[in-house]
């Protein structure tokens, strides 16, 4: 089990975008063969959906393993010139943070989790 | 709110195209004939209707249990290719298929008792026939309001958030004007839907600001 917490959930372009993520393995013989953080963007509605991944974080499988259960951190800044969130009524575009732990095995078995996040053309800051 | 949607209580639009979903489960709704063909049967059958009528979908929910290549016809030269012959085969723009390779997979379907079941918007009959398969014709008819309200409130069921209330309803007469909106077609009606789910959810979250 994966839960991940940001330390915002609104940002703008060249924000940094931090937060920490606390994962609890089911099996403590399940021995992860790669992990990342991807942040991605993606299409929901009607049509064809894209998704990209922004950017990707590999994470040493061994570290993971120590941070078992203790929160572990993460930060990325957020590209200029991407695409900003959008709700339209025929589709909107999302972004989120995604977690994502690869265990060996012919069907490769993995955990996963996301959060949703908000890139803005500009924020309130109080 | 980062999520519109959960301020009408559902997890997103109800009324997303389930290809833009990983893990995406169908609600099917049964309009009379969701049971598929008989495998090597020695038969065509053929579901006929306009353009988002659910020729598509039926052909997929039928490929489900009985498994057989899928082979969907598109437009221009994509659609120069011999079409697939097994026990149960599915062709999806059928009419599509250039007749120097439809007669002889029909003649092949035929020899081997094969089970053809096709999406088309032309009546294959009279060829299937010439070769000696038997034909089953399916015309499905364009939506009718009722229909569309029950798969509605079904696709809305699916999304609603555990413990959660959806102020989301559609009304017959909401039904009938996207279907007259929609020309009969699911599919322009679940554009409707999506609009009109949308609409609702951003007009909630305004309120609630």
């Amino acid at each position: 089990m994966i839960d991940i917490q940001l330390d915002d959930q609104q940002f703008c372009w060249g924000d940094t975008l931090s937060g920490q993520f606390i994962w609890q393995s089911d099996n403590p013989d399940k021995i992860p063969k790669s992990a990342d953080v991807l942040m991605n963007w993606f299409t929901e509605g009607r049509g064809t959906g894209d998704r990209q991944t922004v950017e990707k974080q590999p994470l040493s499988p061994q570290k993971l393993l120590d941070f078992q259960t203790r929160p572990f951190p993460f930060s990325f800044t957020i590209p200029r010139e991407v695409p900003m969130t959008y709700d339209g009524y025929l589709f909107r575009l999302m972004w989120e943070l995604e977690v994502k732990i690869v265990f060996p095995g012919i069907f490769r078995p993995q955990d996963r989790a996301t959060c949703v996040f908000q890139v803005l053309p500009y924020l309130q800051r109080d | 709110m980062i999520n519109l949607y959960n301020a009408i209580g559902l997890g997103r639009n109800p009324f997303v195209a389930k290809d833009n979903l990983t893990n995406a489960e169908e609600t099917w709704l049964d309009r009379g004939y969701s049971t598929a063909p008989k495998i090597k049967a020695k038969q065509l059958v053929q579901i006929l209707g306009d353009k988002g009528f659910g020729k598509s979908s039926h052909l997929n929910h039928w490929r489900s249990p009985t498994g057989g290549s899928y082979c969907y016809y598109p437009p221009g030269l994509g659609r120069w290719k011999f079409p697939k012959v097994e026990p149960i085969v599915y062709w999806d723009e059928a009419d599509r298929i250039p007749f120097i390779f439809l007669i002889p997979a029909l003649l092949w379907a035929s020899l081997t008792h094969a089970t053809i079941a096709a999406g088309t918007h032309r009546d294959l009959s009279f060829w299937a026939k010439l070769c000696g398969l038997t034909v089953t014709t399916i015309t499905l008819p364009p939506v009718d309001a009722e229909t569309l309200q029950t798969w509605a409130i079904a696709e809305i069921n699916a999304v609603t958030l555990p413990g959660q209330t959806c102020p989301l309803h559609l009304s017959i007469p909401e039904a009938e004007t996207i279907i007259k909106k929609a020309h009969g077609s699911w599919r322009s009606a679940t554009d409707y839907l999506h609009i009109w789910a949308a609409a609702i959810a951003k007009q909630t979250e305004q309120n609630n600001l």
